[in-house]
């Protein structure tokens, strides 16, 4: 990675912070709903609204709120929640576990029902099982996620008993059994996205001279199709599994709340109805930080995999 | 003693949308033993699928039909490799795996097929590089193919194509994506290896005159079919093909950069099945009401074959000889 | 609890949506409810000693200090950490000692309340519950400026005058004393918190409740155990209970289906009728005081008009409204009294009718109708009924726009009055129609009638005297009255009274809701 492609790249995951930061804040400030009233409810006296409006700092000039709010933010300091009287980082700390879990479980079950569908797809272009592995994945598509939960909840965990009905916790073993249905239905909403993009980018390796070659010269099948087609095939597939990392973790929104995880998305949910806005604010710096995190990681892996972007003439776009 | 190569009645089938095409159809051919066969055509006519049929990589789709392939007298099945045989390919960007270092080509089959040990796969990877003549092949053995020029890259696939001891080596056009300095330097690496190991060429190009420097009997192929065969000096000398004729005259010379046939009137035909009679007849300006009904190769006077039937004609014409070189 | 209400609807509205996706989808999920499936909220006996329960809600509990409660989620634990010197009887519409002995004794002219305490009550840690804790408690509520302080709000005083003797005294004779002091506003803490700060103590705190803290992981679950100090004998029967959150109704369901929780709240109302007859688990609808209603901001003009508002009465089918959103779990509503509500009466109610509304208009400022705005939440319930008035509506000629706010902003728009007319709701938080009736009506009560602006001197006087009486004949013929006059004022015009449905196990014993929502889990036992 040349250095002033990096430093650029750098500043620029900076600016995204930096108008993540402000644009939220304006947002959360400036859409309507008192925040005072969200929590105490409709019935509570206006002494009790402005109580808290006061000792919220709500009346100040916005301005002043935002560079309070920097002061802190710079320190890792996020504020209060206002609904749960606990700091922003606890609250969040607590909640980003299950949720990282969730999302690591879904990328790895999407790479491990992507592989074999896209390899069987692409084993024979145009055939019958082509055809099936490109179309059955769509229907998942139509579908809206917590219905395909719902349906999942109903046979697996009603009628067959194999995984819980959603919630979260215990062992670490109980925990991942929990997970495996949330993910699933997370998996399955990308994996028409992913099985596309790497069938493709291995029908075009395997049309590609070097594995003729390789097998002509008598390198193995498995190896052939290891080596020459799947290596080449990950570069693209990764990018596209990488840019719907945004789409994934903005899933498990859903995927969250149907499941009962109590991870990050709930929280955010909750805290945006009721205008907590500290939480909201701070989440939505996590989130992109994290996404602005995936795509970096995403290009170190690109990375990992072509040697052509390590170096060379070939500079990193 | 059973020749190298013998390709007998091959048709290679492609079924499509409007009906099977036969990019190959019906090709009998001989690599008797050591030494180098040529055989030019223009783009499309079926000799690089003809190579790939005889490899057993034809692309997804293509199919043998009839005709057998035998290398040393044992029938090869055209389905899969036979590993009998290797292949290098015209652009050598895509013939080497870009994610894959120099090393790990060429020690790949020793090592993953032949069993050979980490250690000795190595070695041999780095004794094969320098046989093709690539100076510093300890270091360059690290080095991933776009590090590399298109010379050293295609001595690199030649290298890896050796690591699994072919006797026959099937080059399809891997001198035209390099400068001509560059690409006769190939042709005498690749004369060196022939000489030296005893090994068997078939050599696909279409550039006749680069055939004249290497080969010893060249096949000329149009449309899917072999339209005359023989040594390259009757080939060359006395074309007994109009087809031949045209390739001739439109040749690239030493002082032409540009290596594209371009002055042969017409296209090639569609190659749909069964055409009666001769196939270049539409854009040959020789043609005659016989050639609806021409056969197959058929001797002519100086003893080579060619399926034209005005063959004698252009070989007491061409008596005079074409300037090639 | 009106401060749950835009939750509780949230969870509902979704739900019924995903619910008809399921079922739309998953033919087989619901089952045809049978002849044996009635639903007996006593089901199963005297409940025999131990076992967990596991109740999944909608939300998480957000704190323990029973001051800052505000949701169903907060509250539910107050009363099983918390003892209070009342607590609601089993059919939730009047109050029995708890940590007092027996009713207070009103002198001077009802000003002055002593309350005796029982000798035998301890908190979790031992030590024993007086009345300087009673006290300190009481007064920490009062003066706290929080949400549901309002409730005590009509005490002077609270004095310990010996360590088992409480007297509390009150500016007027308060009709509503016994009732608030029933709700988890006043629940008893150690005085002074035991020395600690309020964050040091909530985080562990002290009670006298059936039950002690155990586990408490934000946003997942709360687990309480028994307290092995409790003064009632042989109570609590579960050693311990859990409050799993749960956001989606459907997986609530399937989770108490699955056996992985006993208790689920807030089901979908199209649910339940074929959840009722399952063969582990059944469904049922509690009577509770949430009340749905429109609301008319009389400063905008047509409403400032009674033959407006008198109109929309009649050309609205309550009962249609009713059946399109609750599907048989509540009434079409009359009085802005709820039945489960004490003194909630019957008043002549005009029916629906068409030709009778257009009469009325005809008599306004307005005979040929007029545009209107009509503010709603994002709710999909809302949005139901919102179309269904729009429709009604325009056969009188008042043509309806209708403007969906953010669940979190409505209460806001409706507390600056910046609305034509607005769906609404209220749920009681006390078994007494003070709470209601001068929230809703009274114009100097803080929420100006309801974020209406009505205002009418003989209502006021009337709940005014309602609250001061401590003759339950007096207050039954005052309250009557209001009611008469608010069916001919529409200041607010109730819509649907609506119960609460849960789903849980047969195991589950002596499952009961009261109509404040509130479960007796003391009460509550499990079948091994």
């Amino acid at each position: 990675m040349a250095a002033p492609s990096a430093r650029r790249r750098l500043a620029r995951a900076l600016v995204a912070v930096a108008l993540v930061v402000v644009v939220t804040f304006l947002f959360i400030h400036i859409v309507p709903g008192d925040p005072a009233r969200a929590i105490l409810g409709p019935q509570a006296s206006p002494d009790a609204v402005s109580a808290l409006r006061d000792r919220l700092g709500l009346d100040r000039p916005l301005l002043a709120q935002f560079l309070d709010y920097l002061s802190h933010a710079v320190r890792g300091d996020l504020g209060t929640s206002v609904a749960e009287g606990v700091s922003v980082t606890s609250l969040m700390v607590g909640r980003a576990a299950p949720t990282v879990a969730l999302v690591l479980c879904s990328a790895i079950l999407t790479v491990v029902l992507t592989v074999p569908l896209a390899a069987l797809a692409a084993r024979r272009p145009g055939s019958l099982v082509d055809h099936a592995v490109r179309t059955v994945p769509l229907l998942g598509l139509g579908l809206p996620a917590f219905w395909f939960a719902l349906v999942l909840i109903q046979v697996f965990a009603v009628r067959l008993g194999w995984f819980p009905a959603g919630g979260y916790g215990g062992s670490p073993l109980q925990s991942l059994r929990a997970l495996v249905l949330p993910a699933l239905v997370t998996a399955v909403s990308i994996l028409p996205f992913t099985v596309q993009s790497l069938r493709v980018a291995m029908i075009e390796a395997a049309d590609a001279d070097f594995v003729a070659a390789a097998r002509a010269r008598g390198v193995p099948p498995w190896r052939v199709l290891r080596r020459y087609v799947f290596r080449n095939a990950a570069v693209p597939a990764v990018v596209v599994l990488g840019l719907n990392m945004g789409w994934l973790v903005g899933n498990t929104l859903i995927v969250e709340k149907v499941f009962a995880i109590p991870g990050v998305g709930a929280l955010l949910v909750d805290a945006t109805l009721s205008r907590d806005f500290p939480v909201v604010q701070g989440l939505a710096l996590v989130i992109a930080l994290l996404v602005i995190g995936t795509n970096l990681a995403t290009e170190l892996v690109r990375i990992g995999l072509d040697p052509r972007l390590r170096h060379g003439k070939e500079s990193l776009r | 003693m059973n020749p190298l190569l013998e390709v007998d009645g091959l048709s290679v089938a492609a079924p499509g949308r409007r009906g099977t095409t036969y990019p190959v159809r019906d090709v009998s051919l001989t690599v008797e033993g050591r030494g180098t066969v040529g055989v030019v055509g223009e783009s499309g006519c079926g000799k690089s699928t003809l190579l790939r049929a005889i490899a057993g990589v034809l692309p997804r789709g293509l199919r043998a039909v009839e005709g057998t392939v035998r290398v040393d007298g044992r029938e090869v099945d055209t389905r899969r490799p036979s590993g009998e045989v290797a292949m290098i390919f015209q652009d050598p960007m895509t013939g080497l795996n870009p994610v894959m270092t120099v090393g790990e080509h060429v020690a790949e089959v020793p090592r993953r097929r032949d069993g050979l040990g980490r250690r000795a796969a190595h070695d041999l990877a780095v004794h094969l590089l320098q046989e093709v003549g690539i100076e510093d092949a300890e270091h360059r053995v690290d080095a991933y193919p776009h590090e590399l020029s298109g010379g050293l890259r295609q001595r690199v696939l030649i290298a890896a194509a050796l690591s699994g001891s072919p006797r026959l080596l099937l080059c399809d056009e891997p001198t035209t994506a390099l400068d001509v300095t560059v690409q006769a330097r190939f042709v005498a690496l690749l004369g060196r290896l022939v000489e030296d190991r005893g090994l068997g060429v078939l050599y696909v190009t279409h550039d006749l005159p680069l055939l004249g420097t290497m080969c010893d009997r060249i096949d000329v192929m149009y449309a899917g079919q072999v339209v005359e065969r023989g040594s390259t000096r009757e080939v060359l000398q006395h074309p007994a093909h109009p087809y031949t004729e045209a390739l001739l005259a439109a040749a690239p010379r030493m002082d032409s950069r540009r290596a594209r046939l371009v002055s042969i009137p017409g296209r090639p035909p569609v190659l749909l099945a069964d055409t009666a009679g001769c196939r270049f007849a539409p854009r040959c300006p020789h043609a005659v009401d016989a050639c609806d009904a021409a056969g197959p190769l058929g001797p002519g006077t100086s003893g080579h074959e060619s399926a034209c039937v005005r063959r004698d004609e252009l070989e007491a014409r061409s008596e005079r000889g074409v300037a090639w070189r | 609890m009106l401060a749950t209400s835009p939750w509780k609807r949230a969870l509902l509205a979704v739900t019924s949506v995903v619910a008809v996706g399921l079922v739309a989808g998953c033919g087989g999920a619901a089952q045809a409810p049978d002849a044996s499936g009635g639903v007996s909220a006593t089901a199963g006996g005297t409940p025999g000693a131990g076992g967990d329960l596991v109740l999944v809600q909608a939300k998480g509990t957000k704190t323990l200090d029973p001051v800052a409660a505000v949701s169903p989620e907060d509250i539910a634990p107050m009363y099983e950490l918390y003892d209070t010197l009342y607590r609601l009887s089993d059919d939730g519409r009047t109050l029995d000692p708890s940590l007092a002995t027996a009713a207070p004794v009103a002198s001077a002219g009802g000003t002055v309340w002593t309350i005796g305490l029982r000798t035998d009550a301890t908190f979790s840690d031992g030590t024993p519950v007086t009345a300087a804790d009673v006290a300190f408690s009481l007064d920490r509520a009062r003066t706290s400026k929080s949400a549901f302080s309002f409730l005590l709000g009509g005490i002077d005083s609270v004095t310990a005058s010996d360590e088992h003797t409480v007297v509390i005294k009150t500016p007027e004779p308060s009709a509503t004393l016994v009732p608030a002091l029933g709700s988890w506003v006043a629940s008893i803490l150690p005085k002074g918190l035991a020395g600690k700060t309020d964050d040091a103590f909530f985080a562990a705190p002290v009670g006298s409740g059936p039950f002690v803290l155990g586990t408490w992981e934000r946003g997942r679950s709360l687990r309480l155990t028994k307290n092995a100090r409790y003064w009632q004998p042989g109570k609590p029967y579960l050693d311990a209970i859990q409050w799993n959150t749960v956001p989606d109704a459907n997986t609530r369901v399937s989770q108490v289906q699955g056996g992985q929780a006993d208790v689920a709240s807030d089901v979908p109302f199209s649910q339940v009728a074929s959840l009722k007859a399952g063969s582990a688990v059944t469904a049922g609808t509690f009577p509770a005081t949430y009340t749905s209603m429109l609301i008319f901001n009389q400063r905008h003009a047509p409403f400032a008009d009674v033959h407006v508002r008198r109109a929309i009465a009649r050309a609205l089918d309550r009962e249609a409204i009713t059946k399109s959103t609750l599907y048989g779990a509540g009434r079409p509503a009359c009085s802005l009294l709820p039945p489960a509500m004490p003194f909630a009466a019957t008043p002549a109610c005009p029916p629906f009718d068409v030709a009778a509304a257009k009469a009325e208009l005809a008599r306004s400022a307005f005979p040929q109708g007029f545009p209107v705005e009509l503010t709603i939440d994002n709710l999909p319930e809302s949005s139901t009924t919102a179309q269904i008035i729009q429709a009604e509506l325009a056969a009188i000629g008042v043509t309806v726009k209708i403007k969906v706010v953010d669940s979190g902003e409505l209460y806001t728009v409706y507390g600056q009055q910046a609305y034509q007319m607005g769906l609404a709701a209220w749920a009681s938080d006390i078994p007494d129609p003070d709470e209601q009736l001068s929230f809703i009506l009274d114009p100097e009560a803080g929420g100006n009638a309801y974020y209406t602006g009505y205002s009418d001197a003989k209502v006021t006087a009337l709940i005014k005297q309602a609250r001061s009486s401590l003759d339950p004949a007096a207050r039954t013929a005052a309250y009557a009255q209001v009611q008469d006059i608010v069916v001919q004022d529409v200041p607010q015009l109730p819509l649907s009274y609506r119960d609460n449905a849960y789903v849980w196990r047969r195991s589950v014993q002596q499952f009961a809701v009261n109509p404040m929502g509130v479960i007796d889990l003391a009460a509550v036992g499990v079948q091994e």
